[in-house]
């Protein structure tokens, strides 16, 4: 079984709640339904109910099953507040609550903190920034975590890797310039992320143009102190670097390289960029080159699982993005 | 007081209390990024301060984009028509 099957049928085996704050639009309604009804998780629809209620029509989708909060009910939203900020976070005044859950993805954010929803998933309709700066509002960052980050699945026709053709990557599309200790927060996350998603023994590798000091410069040095910090942070997890690609990745280049004890060197099943200059083009010299596949991205390093997805993603993939999201999820808890 | 004053005031209450620091050692020239070394986080409880002070919608991405208090103060006070 590949390893989107195995994943569709982890989250058929346990279905989560999620939050919908766009679901007067048809196309995620159509994914809700899609998602819904193939088992895959419960939905829960934030909004205006005429509106979601207008998009399930246009959709075709059966909505009878599904619950909807209103997200004009003041009195409800107050009590979630109250209980947000008693039991999840008092960084955020009842005002500024009230203020910023005008939009839906708010309101479902919060009642996904208070425990009515495992994930929330927007993207459709706010934009990438708009659903990070959200979830750092509202969901936080976890423990340890300095920045909110991405990751992507590289699906890479015959590459024999670690874990087959699969390689995941960090990050392409979320911190830009990452200082140390911010790119030791995206190995973290990415670490965590693929044992949430795929149940990965987490082998992470630091990317550079130096491998074990065979360059000296700043940037180098740059990523060795995110090495160390990663490290420091979480001792439990194998983050090891400085390593070019090729010495993290194949276990030939690295015995010649990596002169030392590596759990990392040549058996990679992550790669974190240095910055996300680096980050964008390599993504797109795999695509292009190796003919590979990238799903995602998967935002990441925050309390709960928020997810954002492509404005213009079909609904096979808003479907495939609701299914990730559950299992990570279900995983994390 | 005067408007950016009341403002430059906020912010130095604010920080103090995040990152436990003195306010006297806090003032208009302090940078968010190099001296308090902010994150986004700390930056979204930055503008939702002001938010709740003054009623008015901070952009973050904007917000962000200013260097020190004073920077800030001159922005809110364009915000709010001062």
């Amino acid at each position: 079984m590949d390893l989107m099957a195995k994943i569709y049928e982890q989250a058929k085996a346990n279905p989560q709640t999620v939050a919908f704050p766009e679901a007067d639009d048809p196309k995620m309604m159509q994914a809700v339904g899609e998602a819904v009804n193939g088992g895959y998780c419960k939905a829960l629809l934030v909004g205006d109910p005429e509106a979601i209620r207008a998009a399930a029509q246009e959709a075709g989708v059966d909505i009878s099953g599904m619950e909807i909060f209103d997200n004009a009910d003041a009195d409800k939203k107050n009590e979630f507040f109250e209980k947000y900020i008693a039991e999840y976070s008092d960084v955020l005044s009842i005002k500024a609550l009230n203020r910023k859950s005008k939009d839906p993805m708010y309101t479902a954010m919060v009642m996904q903190c208070i425990g009515l929803a495992d994930v929330t998933f927007a993207g459709l309709t706010h934009t990438t920034g708009d659903v990070i700066l959200a979830a750092t509002t509202i969901i936080g960052l976890k423990e340890g975590i300095d920045t909110p980050s991405s990751t992507g699945l590289f699906i890479i026709p015959g590459f024999d890797g670690s874990e087959g053709q699969y390689l995941l990557f960090g990050d392409s599309a979320v911190c830009t310039k990452p200082d140390p200790a911010e790119r030791a927060s995206i190995a973290i996350a990415s670490c965590d992320t693929v044992r949430e998603l795929f149940g990965w023994e987490p082998r992470c590798a630091m990317l550079s143009f130096s491998t074990d000091g065979s360059m000296e410069h700043e940037m180098v040095d740059d990523v060795r102190e995110s090495v160390r910090i990663a490290n420091e942070r979480r001792p439990d997890l194998a983050i090891d670097g400085e390593f070019q690609l090729d010495a993290a990745i194949d276990p030939k280049v690295a015995a010649k390289k990596v002169k030392r004890e590596s759990r990392v060197a040549g058996k990679a099943n992550i790669i974190i960029w240095p910055d996300i200059n680096v980050g964008n083009i390599g993504v797109k010299l795999v695509q292009f080159f190796a003919h590979a596949d990238a799903p995602g991205p998967f935002i990441q390093g925050f309390r709960k699982i928020a997810s954002d997805c492509s404005r213009s993603a079909p609904v096979s993939e808003l479907v495939g993005n609701i299914v990730m999201c559950c299992v990570r999820a279900a995983n994390s808890k | 007081m005067e408007f950016r004053e009341q403002v430059i005031q906020i912010l130095v209450e604010k920080a103090a209390k995040m990152f436990g620091l003195d306010p006297s050692t806090l003032g208009p020239e302090t940078r968010f990024k190099e001296d308090l070394g902010c994150k986004s986080a700390n930056i979204v409880q930055f503008t939702t301060s002001l938010e709740d002070e003054f009623d008015v919608e901070v952009p973050y991405m904007e917000f962000n984009r200013k260097a020190t208090f004073a920077d800030a103060a001159e922005y809110i006070a364009e915000l709010c028509d001062e």
